[in-house]
């Protein structure tokens, strides 16, 4: 294959581990067998890309969302994957939404900027006395050694 | 004078025990339907899946192809994992024909047969002819 020369591969240790995962026990998968996975894998990936990018392209937008994967999906034939994604899709973004809550914190603080800086100035200067204080009562003393 | 004396012949009472061992039935077998629903069946393959692909390196793959621009970040989450669903219903398959030839050993012999003999897998004949060295088909898809 002429794309081949980009040398692009899934990491072979993940798809052996997914492959573990999903095989019964008493089965066993040959190398061979694994790197026509590998390959299939990668072609799936390409064409869904492509599709997606298709489907982007129809509602004229320039960035493909998770939705037109799901459209793609749906031209493909692989309906059944769908309801499965849209559940992780649902679980991506509510942890999105945690951590834009987690950003927020400066805003919810209910503090002005101003306030904010002479609380941090109070804690420097503190610290510039705290430190002045222990160089003071635990003078450095010099040691002969002879 | 004759006393005529009756002798009465008394047997000793037979009593045979008859213990009758307490036999405890089998419990019945539970009837189990047949699960028509495939998409529980899927569910359950999907669900063994606990290795999932970086979305970073997925992202990577999908923009070798240079008609592909920009992508939102949650779109190679969304493919990595059609990705995995895809791989789970290609060696999964595989399995079901390594088992009705008999064999517990899964070559690429019966991976090719599997992608060859299903509808699904369609796109990825052209990429086995190739490899296999047959009669290369020279279409390019643009």
């Amino acid at each position: 294959m002429a794309g081949d020369s980009d040398n692009v591969s899934l990491p072979k240790a993940t798809v052996q581990k997914m492959i573990s995962e999903i095989l019964d026990q008493d089965l066993m998968f040959t190398k061979d067998a694994r790197e026509i996975i590998i390959n299939s894998g990668i072609e799936f990936i390409m064409i869904l890309s492509s599709m997606a990018s298709e489907m982007a392209d129809n509602e004229a937008k320039k960035t493909i969302a998770p939705e037109h994967v799901i459209k793609a999906l749906e031209e493909l034939e692989y309906n059944e994957f769908i309801p499965f994604l849209e559940e992780i899709l649902l679980n991506f973004k509510g942890s999105q939404k945690v951590k834009e809550t987690r950003d927020s914190k400066f805003k919810k603080s209910g503090l002005s900027e101003e306030e904010l800086l002479r609380q941090q100035e109070e804690l420097f200067r503190q610290s510039r006395s705290r430190l002045h204080h222990n160089s003071v009562s635990d003078p450095v003393k010099s040691e002969d050694s002879s | 004078m004759a006393d005529q004396v009756p002798v009465t012949t008394q047997l000793p009472p037979i009593k045979p025990e008859h213990e009758v061992p307490l036999d405890a039935g089998g419990s019945p077998v539970g009837n189990m339907g047949t699960n028509s629903n495939n998409n529980n069946e899927l569910g359950d393959v999907f669900d063994r899946i606990k290795t999932h692909f970086p979305p970073a390196k997925v992202k990577k793959i999908m923009q070798t192809d240079e008609d592909i621009g920009k992508v939102s970040q949650a779109t190679p989450v969304i493919a990595g994992r059609s990705l995995e669903f895809f791989i789970a219903l290609l060696v999964k398959k595989s399995g079901e024909m390594a088992r009705g030839q008999g064999t517990k050993r899964i070559t690429a012999e019966i991976l090719k047969k599997t992608i060859l003999n299903d509808e699904k897998f369609d796109f990825l004949r052209e990429g086995l002819c190739v490899e296999e060295g047959q009669t290369q088909p020279e279409e390019e898809s643009a």
